[in-house]
Protein backbone atom coordinates (compact mmCIF):
# COMPACT_ATOMS: atom_id res chain seq x y z
CA UNK A 1 0.00 0.00 0.00
CA UNK A 2 2.83 2.37 0.97
CA UNK A 3 4.77 1.45 -2.19
CA UNK A 4 1.70 2.17 -4.31
CA UNK A 5 1.20 5.49 -2.58
CA UNK A 6 4.85 6.42 -3.25
CA UNK A 7 4.55 5.36 -6.87
CA UNK A 8 1.39 7.41 -7.39
CA UNK A 9 3.00 10.45 -5.83
CA UNK A 10 6.11 9.99 -8.01
CA UNK A 11 3.99 9.64 -11.16
CA UNK A 12 2.06 12.78 -10.24
CA UNK A 13 5.35 14.62 -9.84
CA UNK A 14 6.55 13.49 -13.28
CA UNK A 15 3.25 14.60 -14.81
CA UNK A 16 3.53 17.98 -13.07
CA UNK A 17 7.08 18.43 -14.41
CA UNK A 18 5.91 17.55 -17.93
CA UNK A 19 3.00 19.99 -17.66
CA UNK A 20 5.29 22.76 -16.41
CA UNK A 21 7.80 22.14 -19.23
CA UNK A 22 5.08 22.01 -21.88
CA UNK A 23 3.41 25.20 -20.57
CA UNK A 24 6.72 27.05 -20.63
CA UNK A 25 7.47 25.90 -24.17
CA UNK A 26 4.02 27.09 -25.29
CA UNK A 27 4.55 30.39 -23.49
CA UNK A 28 7.96 30.92 -25.08
CA UNK A 29 6.65 30.13 -28.54
CA UNK A 30 3.41 32.13 -28.31
CA UNK A 31 4.52 35.23 -26.43
CA UNK A 32 8.30 35.48 -26.86
CA UNK A 33 8.34 39.24 -26.30
CA UNK A 34 6.65 38.99 -22.91
CA UNK A 35 9.04 36.22 -21.90
CA UNK A 36 11.98 38.28 -23.15
CA UNK A 37 10.87 41.32 -21.19
CA UNK A 38 10.40 39.29 -18.01
CA UNK A 39 13.70 37.44 -18.33
CA UNK A 40 15.58 40.67 -19.10
CA UNK A 41 14.43 42.04 -15.73
CA UNK A 42 16.21 39.18 -13.99
CA UNK A 43 19.14 38.42 -16.28
CA UNK A 44 20.37 41.87 -17.33
CA UNK A 45 21.38 43.01 -13.81
CA UNK A 46 23.25 39.74 -13.24
CA UNK A 47 25.12 40.02 -16.56
CA UNK A 48 25.95 43.68 -15.95
CA UNK A 49 27.21 42.94 -12.44
CA UNK A 50 29.33 40.08 -13.73
CA UNK A 51 30.92 42.27 -16.43
CA UNK A 52 31.45 45.03 -13.90
CA UNK A 53 33.19 42.64 -11.52
CA UNK A 54 35.29 41.13 -14.30
CA UNK A 55 36.25 44.20 -16.29
CA UNK A 56 35.57 47.42 -14.38
CA UNK A 57 38.41 49.50 -12.97
CA UNK A 58 36.39 50.63 -9.93
CA UNK A 59 38.01 49.91 -6.59
CA UNK A 60 35.43 47.36 -5.40
CA UNK A 61 35.79 44.88 -8.28
CA UNK A 62 39.51 45.53 -8.40
CA UNK A 63 39.70 44.40 -4.81
CA UNK A 64 38.31 41.03 -5.78
CA UNK A 65 40.43 40.47 -8.82
CA UNK A 66 43.78 38.81 -8.85
CA UNK A 67 46.48 41.44 -8.43
CA UNK A 68 49.06 39.60 -10.50
CA UNK A 69 46.63 39.22 -13.35
CA UNK A 70 45.99 42.96 -13.28
CA UNK A 71 49.68 43.82 -13.21
CA UNK A 72 50.30 41.55 -16.20
CA UNK A 73 47.39 43.10 -18.02
CA UNK A 74 48.63 46.62 -17.31
CA UNK A 75 52.09 45.82 -18.67
CA UNK A 76 50.58 44.22 -21.79
CA UNK A 77 48.35 47.24 -22.35
CA UNK A 78 51.23 49.63 -21.73
CA UNK A 79 53.37 47.94 -24.34
CA UNK A 80 50.44 47.89 -26.78
CA UNK A 81 49.81 51.56 -26.07
CA UNK A 82 53.45 52.43 -26.61
CA UNK A 83 53.36 50.69 -29.97
CA UNK A 84 50.09 52.26 -30.99
CA UNK A 85 50.83 55.75 -29.70
CA UNK A 86 53.30 56.51 -32.45
CA UNK A 87 50.76 55.67 -35.12
CA UNK A 88 47.81 57.42 -33.51
CA UNK A 89 48.51 60.80 -35.08
CA UNK A 90 48.82 59.25 -38.53
CA UNK A 91 45.62 57.26 -38.02
CA UNK A 92 43.72 60.33 -36.84
CA UNK A 93 44.86 62.46 -39.73
CA UNK A 94 44.12 59.72 -42.27
CA UNK A 95 40.67 59.15 -40.73
CA UNK A 96 39.97 62.87 -40.93
CA UNK A 97 41.13 62.99 -44.53
CA UNK A 98 38.97 59.95 -45.32
CA UNK A 99 35.94 61.67 -43.78
CA UNK A 100 36.64 64.83 -45.80
CA UNK A 101 36.92 62.89 -49.04
CA UNK A 102 33.76 60.95 -48.28
CA UNK A 103 31.84 64.11 -47.53
CA UNK A 104 33.08 65.55 -50.84
CA UNK A 105 31.53 62.52 -52.53
CA UNK A 106 28.23 63.10 -50.77
CA UNK A 107 28.63 60.42 -48.12
CA UNK A 108 27.07 61.65 -44.92
CA UNK A 109 28.12 58.78 -42.69
CA UNK A 110 25.99 56.58 -40.52
CA UNK A 111 25.16 57.40 -36.98
CA UNK A 112 26.04 54.59 -34.60
CA UNK A 113 25.52 53.72 -30.98
CA UNK A 114 28.48 52.59 -28.93
CA UNK A 115 27.67 49.53 -26.83
CA UNK A 116 29.61 47.45 -24.36
CA UNK A 117 29.59 43.66 -24.55
CA UNK A 118 28.23 42.20 -21.34
CA UNK A 119 28.03 38.61 -22.50
CA UNK A 120 29.76 36.71 -25.27
CA UNK A 121 29.52 33.16 -26.67
CA UNK A 122 31.95 31.41 -24.40
CA UNK A 123 30.05 32.72 -21.35
CA UNK A 124 26.50 32.47 -22.67
CA UNK A 125 24.39 29.43 -23.41
CA UNK A 126 23.73 30.57 -26.99
CA UNK A 127 26.08 31.90 -29.69
CA UNK A 128 24.99 35.52 -29.23
CA UNK A 129 26.34 38.81 -27.91
CA UNK A 130 24.62 40.52 -25.00
CA UNK A 131 24.95 44.31 -25.25
CA UNK A 132 24.41 47.00 -22.63
CA UNK A 133 22.35 49.30 -24.86
CA UNK A 134 18.64 48.86 -25.52
CA UNK A 135 15.62 50.58 -26.99
CA UNK A 136 16.03 53.46 -24.52
CA UNK A 137 19.32 54.28 -26.30
CA UNK A 138 17.81 53.98 -29.78
CA UNK A 139 18.73 50.40 -30.60
CA UNK A 140 16.30 48.78 -33.03
CA UNK A 141 15.74 45.20 -34.05
CA UNK A 142 17.58 44.24 -37.24
CA UNK A 143 20.28 46.89 -36.81
CA UNK A 144 23.79 45.79 -37.82
CA UNK A 145 26.51 45.38 -35.19
CA UNK A 146 30.06 46.44 -36.11
CA UNK A 147 33.40 45.74 -34.46
CA UNK A 148 35.24 48.57 -36.11
CA UNK A 149 34.50 51.10 -38.78
CA UNK A 150 33.41 48.60 -41.36
CA UNK A 151 33.17 45.01 -40.16
CA UNK A 152 29.64 43.77 -39.53
CA UNK A 153 29.60 40.86 -37.13
CA UNK A 154 25.88 40.39 -36.57
CA UNK A 155 22.39 41.76 -36.23
CA UNK A 156 20.35 42.89 -33.26
CA UNK A 157 17.67 40.26 -32.79
CA UNK A 158 16.03 41.18 -29.49
CA UNK A 159 15.80 44.51 -27.74
CA UNK A 160 14.77 45.32 -24.19
CA UNK A 161 14.81 48.84 -22.74
CA UNK A 162 18.35 48.63 -21.36
CA UNK A 163 19.98 45.73 -23.14
CA UNK A 164 19.89 43.89 -26.42
CA UNK A 165 20.91 40.56 -27.90
CA UNK A 166 22.81 40.38 -31.18
CA UNK A 167 22.85 37.25 -33.29
CA UNK A 168 26.28 36.73 -34.78
CA UNK A 169 26.94 36.01 -38.43
CA UNK A 170 28.86 33.05 -37.08
CA UNK A 171 25.91 31.62 -35.14
CA UNK A 172 25.48 27.98 -36.27
CA UNK A 173 23.16 27.83 -39.27
CA UNK A 174 23.21 31.58 -40.00
CA UNK A 175 23.59 31.99 -43.77
CA UNK A 176 25.32 34.93 -45.41
CA UNK A 177 26.08 35.63 -49.05
CA UNK A 178 29.77 36.41 -49.31
CA UNK A 179 32.23 37.30 -52.03
CA UNK A 180 35.74 35.86 -51.84
CA UNK A 181 38.44 38.04 -53.30
CA UNK A 182 41.05 35.80 -54.87
CA UNK A 183 39.02 33.16 -56.65
CA UNK A 184 36.45 36.00 -57.17
CA UNK A 185 33.34 34.01 -56.43
CA UNK A 186 30.03 34.53 -54.68
CA UNK A 187 29.11 31.81 -52.26
CA UNK A 188 27.07 31.19 -49.13
CA UNK A 189 28.86 31.17 -45.82
CA UNK A 190 27.26 29.27 -42.97
CA UNK A 191 27.87 30.11 -39.33
CA UNK A 192 29.94 27.55 -37.52
CA UNK A 193 29.87 28.94 -33.98
CA UNK A 194 32.76 30.21 -31.92
CA UNK A 195 33.35 33.24 -34.13
CA UNK A 196 33.91 31.28 -37.32
CA UNK A 197 31.93 30.71 -40.47
CA UNK A 198 32.43 28.16 -43.19
CA UNK A 199 32.28 28.43 -46.97
CA UNK A 200 31.84 25.29 -49.02
CA UNK A 201 32.93 25.35 -52.66
CA UNK A 202 33.63 22.65 -55.24
CA UNK A 203 37.13 21.27 -55.66
CA UNK A 204 39.02 23.08 -58.38
CA UNK A 205 38.25 26.54 -57.11
CA UNK A 206 41.50 27.98 -55.89
CA UNK A 207 40.82 28.86 -52.25
CA UNK A 208 43.85 30.11 -50.37
CA UNK A 209 44.48 30.95 -46.74
CA UNK A 210 44.35 34.71 -46.44
CA UNK A 211 41.76 35.29 -49.20
CA UNK A 212 39.65 38.24 -48.12
CA UNK A 213 35.93 37.71 -47.59
CA UNK A 214 33.46 40.53 -48.21
CA UNK A 215 29.78 40.67 -47.27
CA UNK A 216 28.27 42.55 -50.19
CA UNK A 217 24.83 43.05 -48.65
CA UNK A 218 26.08 45.69 -46.25
CA UNK A 219 27.96 48.78 -47.25
CA UNK A 220 30.88 47.84 -45.08
CA UNK A 221 34.31 46.55 -45.90
CA UNK A 222 35.99 43.23 -45.60
CA UNK A 223 34.54 40.82 -43.03
CA UNK A 224 37.66 38.72 -42.52
CA UNK A 225 39.94 36.27 -44.20
CA UNK A 226 40.07 32.56 -44.81
CA UNK A 227 42.13 31.16 -41.97
CA UNK A 228 41.99 27.46 -42.67
CA UNK A 229 41.08 25.21 -45.59
CA UNK A 230 39.75 21.70 -45.24
CA UNK A 231 40.16 19.74 -48.42
CA UNK A 232 40.45 16.12 -49.38
CA UNK A 233 41.08 14.92 -52.97
CA UNK A 234 38.47 12.20 -52.55
CA UNK A 235 35.71 14.65 -51.67
CA UNK A 236 33.89 16.73 -54.28
CA UNK A 237 33.90 19.85 -52.10
CA UNK A 238 36.34 21.82 -49.99
CA UNK A 239 35.69 24.08 -47.03
CA UNK A 240 37.24 27.35 -46.03
CA UNK A 241 36.93 28.72 -42.50
CA UNK A 242 36.53 32.46 -42.14
CA UNK A 243 37.27 34.49 -39.04
CA UNK A 244 37.44 38.16 -38.24
CA UNK A 245 40.75 39.84 -37.50
CA UNK A 246 39.68 40.52 -33.91
CA UNK A 247 38.81 37.39 -31.90
CA UNK A 248 35.44 37.39 -30.14
CA UNK A 249 37.04 36.91 -26.75
CA UNK A 250 38.99 40.16 -26.96
CA UNK A 251 36.11 42.38 -28.05
CA UNK A 252 34.96 44.87 -25.43
CA UNK A 253 32.97 47.40 -27.41
CA UNK A 254 30.89 47.32 -30.57
CA UNK A 255 28.92 49.93 -32.47
CA UNK A 256 25.32 49.47 -33.51
CA UNK A 257 23.91 51.03 -36.68
CA UNK A 258 20.76 53.07 -36.26
CA UNK A 259 19.06 51.79 -39.39
CA UNK A 260 18.18 48.10 -39.79
CA UNK A 261 19.75 46.17 -42.66
CA UNK A 262 17.47 46.06 -45.70
CA UNK A 263 17.47 43.27 -48.29
CA UNK A 264 19.23 44.35 -51.47
CA UNK A 265 19.27 43.14 -55.06
CA UNK A 266 22.19 41.43 -56.76
CA UNK A 267 22.90 44.55 -58.85
CA UNK A 268 23.12 46.67 -55.71
CA UNK A 269 25.37 44.07 -54.06
CA UNK A 270 27.66 44.15 -57.11
CA UNK A 271 27.85 47.91 -57.00
CA UNK A 272 28.78 47.83 -53.30
CA UNK A 273 31.34 45.12 -53.97
CA UNK A 274 32.92 47.05 -56.83
CA UNK A 275 33.19 50.07 -54.54
CA UNK A 276 34.78 47.99 -51.78
CA UNK A 277 37.28 46.39 -54.16
CA UNK A 278 38.17 49.77 -55.56
CA UNK A 279 38.67 51.13 -52.06
CA UNK A 280 40.86 48.16 -51.18
CA UNK A 281 43.08 47.84 -54.20
CA UNK A 282 43.01 51.00 -56.26
CA UNK A 283 45.31 53.83 -55.28
CA UNK A 284 44.93 57.19 -57.03
CA UNK A 285 48.40 57.37 -58.64
CA UNK A 286 49.18 60.68 -60.41
CA UNK A 287 49.17 60.51 -64.23
CA UNK A 288 52.78 61.63 -64.36
CA UNK A 289 53.95 58.62 -62.37
CA UNK A 290 51.54 55.90 -63.52
CA UNK A 291 52.76 53.75 -66.40
CA UNK A 292 49.75 52.19 -68.03
CA UNK A 293 48.38 51.34 -71.46
CA UNK A 294 45.64 53.88 -70.95
CA UNK A 295 47.62 56.90 -69.88
CA UNK A 296 44.59 58.95 -69.00
CA UNK A 297 43.02 56.42 -66.68
CA UNK A 298 44.08 56.23 -63.06
CA UNK A 299 41.89 53.39 -61.96
CA UNK A 300 40.74 50.08 -63.31
CA UNK A 301 37.09 49.13 -63.41
CA UNK A 302 36.57 46.28 -61.00
CA UNK A 303 33.33 45.20 -62.64
CA UNK A 304 35.36 43.17 -65.09
CA UNK A 305 36.34 40.81 -62.27
CA UNK A 306 32.82 40.06 -61.20
CA UNK A 307 31.35 36.74 -62.28
CA UNK A 308 27.95 36.23 -63.88
CA UNK A 309 24.89 36.97 -61.78
CA UNK A 310 23.64 34.27 -59.48
CA UNK A 311 19.89 33.92 -58.87
CA UNK A 312 20.26 34.03 -55.09
CA UNK A 313 20.38 37.71 -54.35
CA UNK A 314 19.83 38.07 -50.67
CA UNK A 315 20.26 35.83 -47.72
CA UNK A 316 19.98 36.13 -43.98
CA UNK A 317 22.13 39.24 -44.36
CA UNK B 1 17.25 28.32 2.83
CA UNK B 2 19.57 25.71 1.38
CA UNK B 3 17.19 25.27 -1.52
CA UNK B 4 17.22 29.01 -2.33
CA UNK B 5 21.01 29.06 -2.27
CA UNK B 6 21.10 26.04 -4.57
CA UNK B 7 18.63 27.70 -6.97
CA UNK B 8 20.82 30.81 -7.11
CA UNK B 9 23.83 28.62 -7.83
CA UNK B 10 22.03 26.86 -10.69
CA UNK B 11 20.85 30.24 -12.03
CA UNK B 12 24.36 31.68 -12.00
CA UNK B 13 25.82 28.61 -13.64
CA UNK B 14 23.17 28.91 -16.39
CA UNK B 15 23.99 32.53 -17.04
CA UNK B 16 27.72 32.81 -16.61
CA UNK B 17 29.05 29.29 -16.73
CA UNK B 18 29.49 26.85 -19.59
CA UNK B 19 26.59 24.57 -20.60
CA UNK B 20 27.98 21.50 -18.87
CA UNK B 21 28.17 23.31 -15.53
CA UNK B 22 24.50 24.24 -15.75
CA UNK B 23 23.50 20.68 -16.56
CA UNK B 24 25.63 19.28 -13.70
CA UNK B 25 24.26 21.72 -11.09
CA UNK B 26 20.74 21.31 -12.45
CA UNK B 27 21.11 17.54 -12.27
CA UNK B 28 22.35 17.65 -8.69
CA UNK B 29 19.52 19.99 -7.73
CA UNK B 30 16.97 17.68 -9.31
CA UNK B 31 18.38 14.71 -7.44
CA UNK B 32 18.28 16.53 -4.10
CA UNK B 33 14.96 18.31 -4.62
CA UNK B 34 12.39 18.30 -7.40
CA UNK B 35 13.57 20.30 -10.42
CA UNK B 36 10.71 22.76 -10.97
CA UNK B 37 12.97 25.77 -10.40
CA UNK B 38 15.55 24.39 -12.80
CA UNK B 39 12.97 24.28 -15.59
CA UNK B 40 12.01 27.88 -14.83
CA UNK B 41 15.68 28.94 -15.04
CA UNK B 42 16.01 27.14 -18.37
CA UNK B 43 12.92 29.01 -19.60
CA UNK B 44 14.48 32.36 -18.61
CA UNK B 45 17.64 31.50 -20.53
CA UNK B 46 15.65 30.44 -23.60
CA UNK B 47 13.46 33.55 -23.41
CA UNK B 48 16.44 35.88 -23.36
CA UNK B 49 19.01 34.21 -25.58
CA UNK B 50 16.89 31.86 -27.67
CA UNK B 51 15.66 34.69 -29.94
CA UNK B 52 12.32 33.00 -30.59
CA UNK B 53 13.80 29.73 -31.79
CA UNK B 54 12.90 26.30 -30.38
CA UNK B 55 13.44 26.44 -26.58
CA UNK B 56 16.09 23.74 -26.43
CA UNK B 57 17.06 24.44 -22.84
CA UNK B 58 13.52 23.92 -21.53
CA UNK B 59 13.06 20.77 -23.57
CA UNK B 60 16.37 19.22 -22.53
CA UNK B 61 16.00 20.26 -18.90
CA UNK B 62 12.41 19.01 -18.64
CA UNK B 63 13.40 15.67 -20.13
CA UNK B 64 16.37 15.44 -17.77
CA UNK B 65 14.36 16.33 -14.68
CA UNK B 66 11.65 13.82 -15.62
CA UNK B 67 14.25 11.13 -16.13
CA UNK B 68 15.89 11.86 -12.78
CA UNK B 69 12.50 11.78 -11.06
CA UNK B 70 11.73 8.45 -12.71
CA UNK B 71 15.13 7.01 -11.79
CA UNK B 72 15.09 8.18 -8.17
CA UNK B 73 13.13 5.23 -6.66
CA UNK B 74 15.10 2.77 -8.78
CA UNK B 75 18.49 3.87 -7.50
CA UNK B 76 17.49 4.63 -3.91
CA UNK B 77 18.59 1.83 -1.60
CA UNK B 78 16.51 2.69 1.44
CA UNK B 79 13.07 4.23 1.45
CA UNK B 80 11.38 5.69 4.49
Amino acid sequence: MRVNSHRTSRNKKIVRIAVLGASLVVLLVLVPMVALWFSSLLLTPVAKTKTWLAESTSSFPLFFRDRTELINRISTLESALAGAGGNQFTIDSLAQENEDLRSLLGYEGEERILAGIIGRPSQLPYDVLMLDRGSADGVTEGAPVYINDSTVIGLVRAVTPYSSVAELITTPGFETTVYIIGPDIYTTAVGNGGGQMRVGVPQGINLTVGDLVVIPSVTSGVYGAITHIETSPTQPEQYGYVATTIPLGSMRLVSIGKTPVQPISFAEAQAILAQQKERLFVVPVPDTILIDLEATSTSTSTDAFLPAASPSTTNAI
Amino acid sequence: MMRIFFVLLVGLSALIGPDWLFFVTAGLFSVKYCGYEVILIAALVDAYFGLGSIPYYVLITTAGVMMIEWLKPKVTLYTV
